[in-house]
């Protein structure tokens, strides 16, 4: 995952770019570990940096009220 | 031979001629000068001629006739005999023999006529202080915003020294007061006031009062002096007169900055001056304190919608972590869907290549038998008698019965 030098939209991009390439009909076999892999790895780094912000939004808005 | 007269003969002769020249009282009018009262109440002064300066007559008067006439200028306003006044006044002209000197013996002073002279006199100091500019000098200066630093020209031990601090001394301020002392009437009163006001001058005072006490006709020549007039004009800081009478006003009261009736009347104007002052000041602080309330209030009510806007960032979050897991899960379901078709695709193949191959050996006379579950029969053995196969030849399949086992 810390090869992943992406912002949380690009990487959120991706994910779907990869998610309509597995819907569709002409599935690359030879790509899909590949594709499931890299999925993975976005799925992993995006759910990190949600987790991250809420974390910090949370102490933000204990300071605020 | 001409007669020889003795000095006794002469003086007779003289007082004869006075008294046949002078039989009644007249009226005369001149300035007084060299002005002295014996130990036993009778006056001395002389009259001179204000024309010619040069000429002057003796004037003496006894203990009663002074008090007659001190009396009748105190009622005018033009306080005490003294020297250096313009009086008319009626005597009895006689000759004072041990000295062959001519005397005036005084009976009565024209009070209207030393007013009236002195009210010139005023008018012309006025003039003179107006064509100097000096009349507003004083009036010019801005008032002390908050004068508590008074200095005082009094009499000490007056009732107007004591009503001043009185009244000053009431609401509770902290003034400081520096008192400068001056008679306030008779002789050398205005060089007293001159130097008292002179010496406030160099004292670091917010403002100067001169005050005096009340009375019904008071003596108003101290404050008419030019010397006074002048130092007033000149002084740094406003002056405020309050020399208790009601009818006049002096030069003093003419180029001070402000002029009152009473040394209480002057108290209650700087009292009033620091008071208005307070109010203005604690208006003020409330203002502040108001317009800083509502400053943290609007503060804080921007604060809430932000907090407000920032607590609908979590639902954002929400969100987000919602679409991954719908993305996670098509991811999953796409790539197991995509797989499993491929593996039927694949399955599909390996019949039709299995298929396939038997064809041939077919065609030679073979025959393919299997079970009614479609599995293939390798071995005679493991069908019983009864049970029903699929035989499939070349060119389509029929069905048997297993009769017996060979």
């Amino acid at each position: 995952m810390s090869d992943i030098d992406l912002s949380y939209k690009e990487a959120l991009d991706e994910l779907r770019e990869i998610h309509a390439r597995l819907r569709g009909d002409d599935v690359d076999i030879d790509r899909l570990l590949e594709d499931v892999g890299r999925a993975s790895e976005l799925l992993a780094f995006c759910r990190e940096r949600l987790t991250s912000v809420g974390e910090r939004l949370e102490e933000v808005l204990t300071d605020f009220e | 031979m001409a007669t020889t007269l003795s000095v006794a003969e002469l003086i007779t002769w003289l007082d004869r001629a006075v008294l046949s020249n002078f039989p009644a009282p007249v009226w005369i009018k001149g300035e007084s000068s060299g002005y002295r009262r014996t130990n036993r109440g009778a006056v001395f002064f002389r009259l001179v001629d204000p024309e010619t300066a040069d000429q002057s007559v003796e004037v003496s008067a006894r203990g009663r006739v002074i008090a007659e006439v001190e009396r009748d200028l105190a009622e005018a306003g033009v306080g005490s005999l003294r020297s250096g006044i313009e009086i008319r006044l009626r005597a009895t002209v006689g000759l004072r023999r041990a000295t062959s000197v001519v005397q005036l013996s005084l009976l009565e002073v024209d009070p209207t006529f030393t007013a009236g002279r002195l009210a010139l006199d005023r008018d012309h100091t006025l003039q003179k202080l107006k064509a100097e500019g000096l009349l507003d000098r004083n009036r010019m200066l801005d008032l002390p915003l908050v004068p508590l630093r008074i200095g005082l020209v009094t009499s000490r031990g007056s009732a107007a020294y004591a009503d001043f601090l009185s009244h000053l001394a009431r609401p509770g301020y902290r003034f400081s007061v520096s008192t400068v002392e001056a008679m306030m009437q008779g002789e050398g009163s205005a060089q007293q006031v001159d130097r008292s006001l002179e010496r406030l001058a160099r004292e670091p005072v917010d403002l100067v009062a001169l005050v005096r006490g009340g009375g019904s006709k008071l003596d108003l020549s101290t404050f008419d002096a030019e010397a006074v007039g002048r130092r007033i004009a000149a002084m740094p800081v406003p002056v405020i007169t309050g020399i208790g009478h009601e009818t006049d006003r002096s030069i003093a009261d003419e180029v001070s900055a402000v002029s009152l009736k009473t040394p209480t009347a002057v108290a209650e104007w700087i009292v009033a001056r620091v008071a208005e002052y307070a109010g203005r000041i604690e208006i003020a602080r409330r203002a502040i304190s108001d317009q800083a309330r509502d400053a943290v209030s609007a503060m804080e009510r921007r604060l809430d919608r932000s907090a407000t806007q920032l607590a609908e960032s979590k639902s954002l979050l929400i969100r987000q972590e919602d679409l991954l897991a719908g993305l996670a899960t098509g991811v999953a379901e796409g790539a197991r869907r995509a797989l499993e078709q491929q593996v039927t695709l694949v399955e599909s193949y390996k019949q039709l290549v299995a298929t396939v191959g038997i064809e041939p050996t077919l065609r030679r006379g073979f025959a393919l038998v299997s079970r009614l579950d479609g599995s293939t029969v390798r071995a005679a053995a493991v069908l019983s008698p009864g049970e029903q196969v699929r035989v499939r030849l070349a060119d389509g399949s029929v069905s048997m019965t297993v009769d017996q086992n060979a």
